[in-house]
């Protein structure tokens, strides 16, 4: 091999070397992929996320028979949605995922779901695949007894809403507190 | 006649002096409303402020509410980046201070209504201040 093709190659290699740092680097500062496809119930039936795309879903894990949190976060999701045009609500669509199999049928969370707005939709499933889902996503839950209480239990969960794209890729969320408003814009930005 | 006027007169500032909350009252509830029931949902959650004019912290206990099987205080609150409830027995509320049942904070939990939770209805929430039954009328309103 003479000087100039050995020089050569280990340009190609410094090359390469650099690239895969560059590259190494660039993944860090996006941070790690959140989400993906995944499949629940509704109303009996097996759901798949990806066979019902749309461009943008709102994703929020909670349960039926919490009175103060998660009816907040519908309850501002669904104003947001109703200052949509017919148009952009065709793009996109809000999902509730209960995380109280226990206690929560999978018809009674649909219907829960379509009391703040008509098209969200009410998803439940077995306790391992919406422990998977949950994990997919970086949300977590737990229940809690609560001897004391009427209900005898409760459930402590994620308070975000996520920004999913059709791939079920989290693009964004919002935390706790937030108003319609801001879940308004947030919609809009994205689409 | 001078002492019917006088009797007319005294009435009157009596009434008035019943029907307006003075500067001072013990126990002030505004803003109370009961969130109307989702359909299908046994559980909502009832709202309002509290202000204490008195000049003493007073304690407060939930006993029940007319048309619900129970109940109680709890408060929501954050922690490890879940948000979670958890009930209260007794709440105390400072002299001179507000206490506000607001949605992710304190707020009053209604289990299992056994009548109908129409909008526009009174509903009678009873508490104990300081160990003495009080009553407070909340009224149902729709979810904002």
């Amino acid at each position: 091999m003479r000087l100039s093709d050995l020089i050569q190659v280990i340009l190609g290699i410094m090359l390469a070397l650099l690239l895969t740092v560059a590259a190494y680097a660039w993944i860090k500062m996006q941070g790690p992929t959140l989400g993906g496809d995944f499949s629940l119930m509704h109303k009996g039936q097996y759901w798949n996320f990806k066979s019902n795309g749309k461009p943008l879903t709102l994703l929020y894990f909670g349960y039926a028979k919490c009175p103060d949190v998660c009816p907040m976060a519908l309850s501002n999701a669904a104003k947001a949605f109703r200052q949509l045009t017919p148009q952009e609500l065709e793009k996109v669509r809000l999902i509730f995922i209960s995380v109280d199999s226990d206690h929560e049928t999978t018809e009674e969370v649909a219907n829960y779901a379509t009391q703040f707005f008509p098209e969200f939709i009410g998803l439940s499933g077995g306790k391992s695949d919406i422990r998977k889902v949950a994990d997919l996503f970086g949300a977590s839950y737990m229940e809690e007894k609560s001897p004391n209480s009427y209900l005898g239990y409760s459930v402590s969960h994620t308070d975000k809403i996520f920004f999913i794209d059709s791939y079920g890729i989290v693009k964004d969320f919002i935390p706790n507190p937030r108003s319609s408003e801001d879940i308004y814009k947030k919609i809009k930005g994205i689409l | 006649m001078k002492t019917t006027l006088v009797t007319v007169v005294c009435v009157l500032f009596s009434i008035a002096a019943h029907a307006c909350p003075q500067h001072g009252d013990e126990l002030v509830f505004s803003d109370t409303k009961i969130i109307v029931p989702i359909k299908g949902s046994k559980i909502t959650a009832a709202y309002g402020k509290l202000k204490n004019g008195s000049a003493k912290t007073i304690k407060m206990k939930i006993i029940g509410a007319v048309g619900f099987k129970a109940a109680e205080i709890h408060e929501s609150f954050e922690s490890g980046g879940k948000m979670g409830m958890r009930k209260i027995e007794e709440f105390e509320i400072p002299s001179g201070e507000s206490l506000e049942l607001k949605p992710g904070g304190f707020h009053v939990m209604l289990f299992d209504p056994t009548k109908d939770m129409r909008i526009g209805r009174d509903i009678e929430i009873k508490f104990l201040k300081d160990g003495k039954l009080i009553t407070e009328n909340f009224k149902v309103m729709p979810r904002e």
